[in-house]
């Protein structure tokens, strides 16, 4: 009888402790990433799968957002951002699940006769209808990434809208490089960056790639950030170096460039100045000594 | 007669192997998702900042895209079907009592799931209620009038403590994670000056993979 009192209360004791970690919500959504080509005038239909992780049963809505980019190239989603999201229509928009039950939405995309050619993007929104309360309730929702392409003339356009390079003095062997991108064309591109810095002569100093990360969504910015670091051995020479940060986007390759030049003083150039300047200005007190004598 | 049973004999071997290189790959405990016959077996190379991982001997590999459309060819392009699963520990928090001489706090830890090549982000995409004012110095101040959540976690993309406003990205990774968990630590003070009341906030959060 005490053995069972133990183990009863053992039990208990464990299965509170079970419950009280065990998530409060959970599912898994199927595919995450859809890439649709359509002509105006033209539909498809996209299915998306959505499966109740969690040991009890859920009250689920799905909906349809817009979809951009921040300029770390991050999906935000938000209403009205994009006019395809007036184009989808799901045949449910509520559902129950049971534990481990799984559930198929299709949503129907229909692209109008007038259709700007070009990239669109939406997302599929899957959440649970029975949110937290709370002073601070959390709600959560899992997305899936539609890149619609809409058929028809389009353009690559990427602009470089800011340059800094680094200071137009520099003493500095490491030299920061910062820049935005814009897309101004009509459909996502790849991007690839490089940046060569010159000396006086026209030697290549210093050539690198840079991390552009992923695709660039029309009308997204995105921030660049890289370092140079200069090869003593390579710019010894004092005087003024150029930088090129150049950006090859899209299917066509094309290339933007932007240039700035920096006035770069090695070290051992400040030092062999600063001696000289130093004799220069004791010679001429020396003159200006002898002169009042 | 020795010459036409050894024909014979070459000739089932010969039809057999195809037939042998076709098969279930799975069972009620393992799948194989994917496999190809090369010359050598996958090799998985790493390095300090590096990992590769090749198959050599293909005959037709690599990636051909154009706008609307991708193939990857090749043993390395196969990939299982990608899948997103978003946890969270708790989604009804409550920061008590606010007063002047302590910040509050609470806390939930989300897990992520994702085997998208291009990883996830994770982010605020809407709020809806009344809380303390946003705290804008990177610090929920006690004596100050200020509201923020905190993000810890290997994925944290933002550092201090940062406003509760939509758009605001909290973890992201750039390749695929395995119940990646990431603790939103929500804290709020208040000053002598703070009206009486009780205020509360739906804070909706969004996971998706990355483009």
């Amino acid at each position: 009888m005490f053995l069972r009192r133990i183990f009863f209360t053992a039990a208990l004791f464990f299965g509170m402790f079970l419950y009280s970690v065990l998530p409060a919500a959970a599912f898994t959504i199927q595919p995450i990433r859809y890439r649709v080509s359509l002509d105006p005038g033209s539909s498809t239909e996209l299915s998306l799968s959505i499966l109740n992780d969690e040991a009890t049963s859920h009250h689920f809505r799905v909906s349809v957002e817009g979809v951009t980019q921040d300029e770390h190239g991050r999906p935000v989603f938000g209403s009205s951002l994009d006019v395809v999201e007036e184009w989808v229509k799901s045949d449910k928009t509520t559902f129950s699940l049971q534990p481990g039950q799984k559930q198929l939405v299709t949503f129907t995309v229909s692209a109008p006769k007038d259709a700007e050619p070009g990239s669109h993007f939406l997302a599929l929104i899957v959440e649970p209808v029975d949110s937290g309360a709370g002073e601070v309730g959390v709600s959560t929702r899992s997305a899936a990434l539609v890149s619609l392409t809409v058929s028809g003339m389009v353009n690559e356009m990427v602009s470089i809208d800011q340059f800094a390079s680094p200071a137009l003095l520099s003493t500095a062997a490491l030299w920061p490089i910062q820049a935005t991108l814009k897309n101004r064309g009509t459909v996502s591109v790849k991007l690839e960056g490089t940046v060569i810095v010159k000396n006086a002569l026209g030697q290549i100093i210093s050539g690198q790639s840079v991390s552009l990360r992923n695709t660039l969504l029309p009308k997204a910015n995105r921030l660049v950030n890289s370092k140079i670091v200069l090869d003593h051995a390579k710019a010894w020479l004092p005087g003024w170096y150029t930088v090129n940060l150049a950006i090859h986007y899209g299917l066509s390759k094309k290339l933007v460039e932007r240039q700035s030049i920096v006035w770069y003083f090695p070290p051992w150039s400040i030092i062999t100045g600063g001696v000289c300047l130093t004799g220069i200005l004791f010679f001429i007190f020396l003159k200006l000594h002898h002169s009042k004598k | 007669m020795y010459k036409i049973i050894l024909a014979c004999g070459l000739v089932i071997f010969g039809l057999g192997i195809p037939i042998t290189a076709f098969g279930s790959m799975s069972s009620a405990t393992y799948s194989i998702y994917a496999d190809v016959i090369g010359v050598n077996g996958a090799v998985y190379s790493t390095g300090t900042t590096y990992a590769l991982s090749d198959t050599p001997g293909e005959a037709v590999a690599g990636t051909v895209d154009s706008g609307t459309y991708e193939v990857r060819g090749g043993f390395q392009a196969a990939e299982k079907d990608q899948t997103l699963s978003f946890t969270i520990s708790n989604s009804s928090l409550d920061l008590g009592t606010l007063s002047t001489s302590a910040v509050s706090s609470a806390a939930t830890v989300l897990s992520v799931t994702c085997n998208a090549p291009t990883g996830y982000s994770l982010s605020i995409s809407g709020t809806s209620g009344i809380m303390p004012a946003s705290v804008s110095d990177g610090s929920v101040t006690a004596g100050s009038e200020e509201y923020g959540v905190a993000v810890s976690g290997t994925d944290s993309a933002v550092a201090g403590d940062v406003a509760v406003a939509s758009g605001q990205v909290l973890a992201s990774s750039a390749s695929a994670v395995d119940s990646s968990a990431t603790t939103l630590t929500f804290k709020a003070s208040i000053d002598s000056a703070s009206t009486a009341g009780t205020d509360s906030q739906t804070v909706t959060l969004t996971a998706s993979a990355n483009f």
